[in-house]
């Protein structure tokens, strides 16, 4: 059983960790703490002591809620092989609310691809789940994400859509101001540093 | 509840009964706001330091 109390309230992030997808990340864990919930990522540890699949274990059980983002699905470059990390942690998450004890079995997630159906193509046995699309857009991802919590939320009062974006775009936009204070590169921030500086900045413009 | 009615000479002339309101106090709905939770770790920067980062930016943004 886990021993979060904040079980209800985390929601654990399965997406890409590459630059390409920072801005999206960004938007993601902006909105979730806008929407009153906390984001949980395999970054925020970075004790290389913990075997990763341990981390990414602990972080689903401990987390009743997830986005799983699978748009990103393009060979890398390199390798020309895909990363089958995304549609893995979804599994484990899928797996842990199948067989797993009552409280785990309360999980629910939200999945993301890029365009409807796509996901057919390459992962079509998660079909009746509840999968939206953001077009590679911020906004819609944003509107995603808003309108799934606003559904398991007990608080009345989260704003919409267009006003998130309109909060993380003049956050986005004051960042580097905010770490010239520190002072720290915003290109130098962790992600514990990313989210403390968004969580505090929305107390301040909530 | 009796209240005694005095003059303005202080002379106690009348007892009355203190009325009760019969007007239902209406209660105003609360607005249930959402709590932004804090960030479950923190990072190489100390929080405290983000703090006031936060605070001055606003503070000199409040002055202009």
């Amino acid at each position: 059983m886990p021993k979060s109390q904040n079980y209800h309230k985390f929601v654990f992030i399965n997406c890409p960790f590459d630059d390409q997808y920072l801005h999206f990340r960004n938007a993601s864990i902006f909105t979730i703490l806008d929407c009153g919930f906390i984001p949980k990522c395999a970054l925020e540890e970075d004790n290389s002591g913990h075997v990763r699949f341990e981390k990414i274990r602990k972080l689903i059980q401990d987390a009743k809620l997830a986005i799983h983002d699978i748009s990103k699905t393009e060979l890398d470059p390199d390798t020309k092989l895909p990363r089958f990390n995304m549609p893995f942690e979804l599994g484990l998450f899928i797996g842990a609310k199948c067989f797993g004890t009552k409280k785990q079995q309360e999980k629910n997630c939200l999945i993301l691809d890029k365009e409807p159906y796509r996901y057919q193509a390459f992962i079509s046995d998660i079909a009746g789940h509840d999968i939206r699309c953001h077009h590679d857009q911020i906004n819609d991802l944003i509107k995603c994400i808003r309108n799934w919590l606003s559904n398991l939320s007990n608080e009345k009062v989260i704003p919409g859509a267009n006003k998130i974006t309109e909060k993380f775009n003049s956050f986005i936009n004051e960042l580097p101001d905010l770490c010239v204070r520190v002072p720290i590169d915003v290109d130098e921030l962790t992600y514990n540093d990313y989210v403390q500086f968004i969580s505090r900045w929305l107390k301040k413009n909530i | 509840m009796l209240k005694k009615k005095v003059t303005q000479t202080g002379k106690k002339y009348q007892t009355t009964k203190s009325k009760k309101s019969t007007a239902k106090t209406k209660k105003t709905p609360e607005k249930q706001m959402r709590t932004i939770q804090d960030a479950p770790k923190r990072g190489i920067i100390p929080p405290s330091k983000i703090q006031q980062a936060i605070d001055s930016f606003y503070n000199e943004k409040k002055k202009k």
